[in-house]
């Protein structure tokens, strides 16, 4: 894959040899280039010393937990997309990781297709998409932090995904959102059992946004995709 | 048995002192009388034993009788009628009054009674004696006494003996309401040792220590197999990347082979999930929730397995929670029912939601529990007589579903439901959407 016209680059910080090489090595093979590291502070060093695309980052390291590494790149101003590798799974730890500005994570272990797809839907949507914890548009409020979303000030009852599909809308601000992008960004691929998983969502977010259907609300627009909006279609 | 509560035998102690110190004083009012009494006649025999003399002594000085005259004289104008008194000279009475039947056998003064002699000019000799002091009220005063004493210090007795004993429970039973809301050694609460009794202190102290000692057993324990699991997840991680890699480049049997390690290495993670999800306290609840629509949960797990589950379940029913936690649970109770129904039996799950909670029904055709069993079921490692004939297993499935539900506000029951059929029932509070 590129960024701008060149290879992507990314950096594996994992604290595990073998592992890293392991990871390393897959995503050599998917085209990146790949940086790696077993500490945080030769991530810092990397980090500083050049541009990279991709952070793949483990939780356990020797000298810092991934979450205080990612707390410091944040802090340090950089917004380079982060995916969390953890071999905790709970919401909890789910949470704490996109509160320290993660923008993705992956339960150990891992299969190689899902880590291929998170790599690429982050790399794709690139820079300055780290999620801002409170989304509002068209009277939709999205926690992300909580994950909770609001109508007004009643708050919706949304699964994973569809909170994740509205959050997608919400954060285009009416723009219309390609089937494709929004395949790779709530699912991380664009297969036959998501496409139709995405119908489904779109039908139950629909009606979960209003009593006429949400109509007004979620847009279809045909051919394309999808756009959250005050119905003006 | 349980004894009686400190207040009653508080009570029954105060009571009983109250009523023995009753009882003593009615007898010392009644001893203080009798004495008293003895004192006032004996005062008075020495009166008129004055006025014998007095007169005597004037009847002699005027010489208009005779010294037994005088003395006859003397006695019957001083004598009270119940006295008895004499005067003799030497070995001569002189006179006498007072009835000699009141002598005793020997002509002693009956038991009680008092004398006195003294002797007067002329070597005349006087003695007077009184009879016992008859028709005093002794019986009346003792009842008297002992009621005036006893009411108001058994009322006192009554209201102090309760009060001390319920200060005395007071500590023990503030420390059982506390113990009994404790459900994990953090909850409990040590009471402020300041102002607390020695004994109930020492109580308070003790149970401090062994519920802290507990808290940190405990703590010891899960953190161990929280530490277990996580340092599982890096060999299998490193397994997984390294057979699925291996399988992409090779073809056939050994491909088929790869990947079986792959789907081993998926169900060993599971386990240490499992693992991980039991050392979690029960009672903490959810650090953090999400809604997850458990009718997706029940359709997604009975289209997962081998066998087919009828499902039955509205579009949606919302809970709050951990999705993956709340698959792991559904999930292990439709393999359960998917293990145990015999060939030819669909296992079924019906999912119901109601205000006050969502419930799923899983219901295994053919098997039944035995009552005694019910419960022992959802032991961890615990496997019934059937299961270990026939499924295979580790017995933690039901614990792990059991656990979930609890650590999500709701619980897992065996229900009764007949010879044929063995129903599990998982029970999670609603959803509540906030405001705001």
């Amino acid at each position: 894959m590129t960024v701008s016209g060149r290879r992507a680059r990314v950096l594996v910080v994992e604290d595990d040899a073998e592992t890293r090489g392991l990871v390393a090595r897959t995503l050599r093979e998917e085209g990146l280039e790949v940086e790696a590291a077993g500490r945080a502070a030769s991530a810092r060093a990397i980090l500083g010393s050049g541009e990279v695309d991709l952070v793949v980052l483990d939780v356990g390291l020797p000298d810092a937990t991934g979450f205080e590494l990612c707390a410091e790149v944040r802090a340090g101003g950089n917004d380079v997309p982060i995916l969390v590798l953890t071999a905790r799974t709970d919401v909890a730890s789910r949470v704490e990781g996109l509160e320290t500005g993660a923008d993705d994570y992956l339960g150990k272990p891992f299969a190689i297709a899902e880590l291929r797809a998170r790599v690429r839907a982050l790399l794709r949507r690139g820079r300055g998409s780290a999620p801002e914890p409170v989304l509002e548009h068209a009277g939709v409020r999205v926690d992300l932090r909580r994950r909770r979303a609001f109508l007004g000030a009643e708050e919706l009852p949304l699964t994973r995904r569809e909170l994740d599909l509205l959050a997608r809308l919400v954060r285009a601000r009416g723009v219309v959102v390609s089937r494709e992008v929004l395949l790779e960004d709530v699912w991380g691929a664009d297969t036959p059992e998501a496409a139709a998983s995405l119908e489904v969502i779109v039908s139950r977010l629909r009606r979960k946004l209003g009593p006429g259907g949400g109509r007004s609300l979620l847009r279809n627009v045909r051919g394309i995709g999808y756009a959250l909006d005050g119905g003006t279609a | 048995m349980i004894a009686r509560s400190f207040a009653r035998r508080s009570v029954a102690a105060t009571l009983l002192t109250a009523a023995v110190s009753s009882l003593v004083f009615a007898a010392a009012s009644v001893v203080a009388l009798r004495l008293l009494w003895h004192r006032h006649d004996a005062a008075e025999l020495e009166r008129t034993a004055d006025a014998v003399q007095r007169i005597f002594e004037l009847e002699t000085a005027e010489g208009e009788h005779d010294a037994a005259e005088s003395a006859r004289e003397a006695l019957e104008q001083a004598l009270d009628r119940s006295d008895r008194g004499i005067l003799r000279s030497g070995a001569t009475l002189l006179a006498e009054r007072g009835g000699a039947a009141e002598r005793g056998p020997e002509g002693d003064l009956p038991r009680g009674g008092i004398a006195t002699r003294r002797s007067l000019a002329g070597g005349v000799v006087l003695e007077l004696e009184r009879r016992p002091a008859e028709g005093l009220p002794l019986r009346r005063l003792f009842w008297a006494a002992l009621l005036v004493a006893a009411i108001p210090s058994s009322l006192v007795a009554l209201a102090v003996g309760r009060r001390t004993g319920r200060a005395a429970a007071r500590p023990i039973e503030d420390l059982a309401r506390r113990l009994s809301e404790v459900r994990a050694p953090r909850d409990y609460v040590p009471a402020p040792l300041d102002g607390l009794p020695e004994e109930a202190a020492a109580l308070e102290k003790a149970f401090g220590d062994v519920v802290g000692r507990l808290g940190a057993a405990l703590d010891r324990e899960s953190s161990f197999v929280r530490n277990a699991a996580h340092e599982l997840r890096t060999p299998l991680t490193r397994i997984r990347l390294r057979a699925e890699r291996a399988a992409v480049a090779s073809t056939g049997t050994c491909r088929e082979e790869l990947e079986a390690v792959t789907a081993e290495v998926d169900r060993l993670t599971r386990l240490t999930d499992a693992l991980l999800v039991l050392a979690r306290d029960e009672d903490s609840g959810l650090a953090s929730a999400e809604t997850v629509n458990l009718a997706d949960v029940v359709r997604a797990s009975a289209r997962a397995g081998e066998r087919p589950v009828t499902v039955e379940a509205p579009d949606e029913a919302f809970v709050r929670g951990d999705e993956e936690l709340l698959r792991l649970a559904v999930d292990n109770l439709l393999d359960n029912a998917r293990k145990y129904a015999p060939a030819g039996a669909s296992p079924s799950a019906r999912l119901e939601g109601r205000d006050e909670g969502v419930s799923l029904l899983v219901e295994t055709p053919g098997t039944s529990i035995d009552a005694a069993e019910r419960e022992r079921v959802f032991e961890r490692f615990y496997r019934g007589s059937a299961a270990r004939e026939s499924a295979p297993g580790h017995g933690l499935g039901l614990a792990l579903a059991r656990h979930v539900a609890r650590v999500h506000g709701g619980d897992v029951l065996a229900c009764d439901a007949g010879e044929d059929r063995t129903v599990f029932e998982l029970h999670l509070p609603a959803w509540r959407g906030e405001t705001g």
